[in-house]
């Protein structure tokens, strides 16, 4: 794998002398970025006879979700 | 070393993959692109990052252009998001009611007390399988409660983590994560990642099955494993850094109500299994427990093949071999990866072993057929 820290010595001359060929064509707004999620999470499935959690379950102050 | 420029790079075929320490995020780009940005990370400004294009003939206008295009491109590469497990320091462990249950996987004892039914169901029906009578020798325990609208999971009286009540699968995955560590003696430093995928195996290797949610991947693991294939996790995938091999995860298969009657056919005891229904999504699900676990299946194996699942029933089934680019594109969103650079290194390399493929698929014993081949190769 062709894998290297970008410390190394970068502007290479024949990757130069092609972005007059292909600069018309680089859009840099087509970069895709790519997050990964911030912590292990599984899908969420149902869960019993009971509707998964809502945000409305979050901000009323009784039932279940919201004891202590 | 330049904070802001990406910290490794890796190749797959004629793209590259940018890792960005700052916000653990990744991004495919051709080599033109990764060239010119190595540029604008070399030049000091606007000007001279102009004079160093309009040397191979790239009018200052076009490069002006780019320039601001980079500098948006890396603000946005370096940007992290805002974190909604983030604790309150010590929380206390509450006295909790007496509702236990008590999990054995492979020698491994493991207690649950949850604080109500309600989330006890929330996160331990795909443990069904694995629940015992035995009480002693208990290995963990993890207490689940809530408080202050959040969900609270403690670990041998060991505060762990607080999460949303309505991101609960943050909390299962995190039991997930506990888990794994137990049985595998290790800890989350020690994972590359943990894919939102499900995964099959034969004796010597593993095939990832990827898609997004409601593509069928749990479905066809079901399908898979009624024809004899172990399937070594569902919808939670370990991949450990000290061998880059995936683990078994001993869950049940989750699948949906729309395939019952399928599976019904392929599972004699299928409408024993318990039903879980969800009200307000108005979806059904069912857990099928593996038909392998800790004790009788291997623990791990090397994966090089990754499956994008999609079932549509009014097409052909096939298998085509796509760039390990796309499938990046729904295996990275979908799934934690490790922060560190040393896992993140290891990713890399990882990624550049495998063969990717897309499966459409709308008949069952194609599809059978299909993964079966897909070993042989």
């Amino acid at each position: 794998m062709d894998k290297k820290h970008t410390n190394d010595e970068i502007t290479r001359k024949e990757a130069l002398q092609r972005m007059g060929k292909y600069a018309a064509l680089t859009a840099v707004g087509t970069f895709l970025i790519l997050n990964p999620k911030t912590a292990q999470a599984e899908s969420p499935p149902p869960i019993g006879n009971k509707a998964a959690p809502t945000s409305n379950t979050l901000e009323t102050d009784s039932g279940i979700w919201n004891k202590k | 070393m330049n904070p802001i420029a990406p910290s490794l790079i890796g190749q797959l075929n004629n793209n590259y993959v940018l890792w960005f320490k700052r916000s653990n995020q990744y991004v495919v780009v051709s080599e033109i692109i990764k060239d010119l940005l190595e540029v604008y990370l070399k030049t000091l400004n606007k000007s001279s990052f102009s004079e160093a294009l309009s040397k191979h003939g790239i009018p200052k206008e076009e490069a002006l252009s780019f320039y601001n295009e980079f500098r948006d491109f890396i603000d946005k590469a370096n940007a992290t998001v805002a974190d909604s497990t983030l604790s309150t320091p010590n929380p206390k462990l509450p006295v909790l009611s007496q509702n236990i249950k008590y999990y054995s996987f492979g020698g491994f004892l493991i207690r649950f007390n949850c604080e109500s039914l309600e989330i006890e169901k929330l996160v331990q029906p795909k443990w069904a399988h694995a629940e015992v009578n035995q009480t002693f020798n208990v290995n963990v325990t993890f207490h689940v409660f809530t408080k202050d609208h959040h969900l609270h999971l403690f670990r041998n009286n060991e505060f762990i983590g607080q999460y949303p009540i309505k991101e609960y699968h943050l909390l299962q995955g995190q039991i997930a994560l506990q888990l794994i560590n137990t049985f595998y003696t290790k800890t989350e430093a020690d994972w590359i990642a943990t894919f939102h995928a499900s995964t099959v195996c034969n004796d010597e290797e593993a095939i990832m099955l990827i898609g997004a949610s409601g593509n069928g991947k749990s479905t066809l693991s079901a399908v898979l494993m009624a024809s004899g294939i172990d399937v070594l996790a569902d919808d939670f995938t370990p991949l450990l850094a000290e061998n880059k091999e995936v683990y078994r995860f001993p869950s049940g298969i989750s699948v949906k109500e729309g395939a019952f009657s399928m599976l019904e056919d392929l599972y004699p005891d299928f409408k024993e299994y318990p039903l879980y229904k969800s009200t307000s999504k108005d979806v059904t699900i069912k857990y099928i427990p593996p038909i392998k676990d800790l004790k009788t299946g291997n623990s791990h194996f090397p994966c090089k093949k990754i499956v994008y699942v999609k079932y549509d029933p009014n097409a052909e089934s096939s298998l085509t071999k796509v760039g390990t680019e796309k499938i990046l594109e729904t295996l990275i969103p979908e799934s934690w990866l490790s922060p560190l650079a040393s896992n993140a290194e290891l990713f890399l390399e990882w990624l550049t072993e495998l063969q990717c493929y897309e499966l459409t698929y709308s008949d069952n014993t194609v599809a059978v057929s299909i993964i079966k081949e897909l070993f042989e190769r």
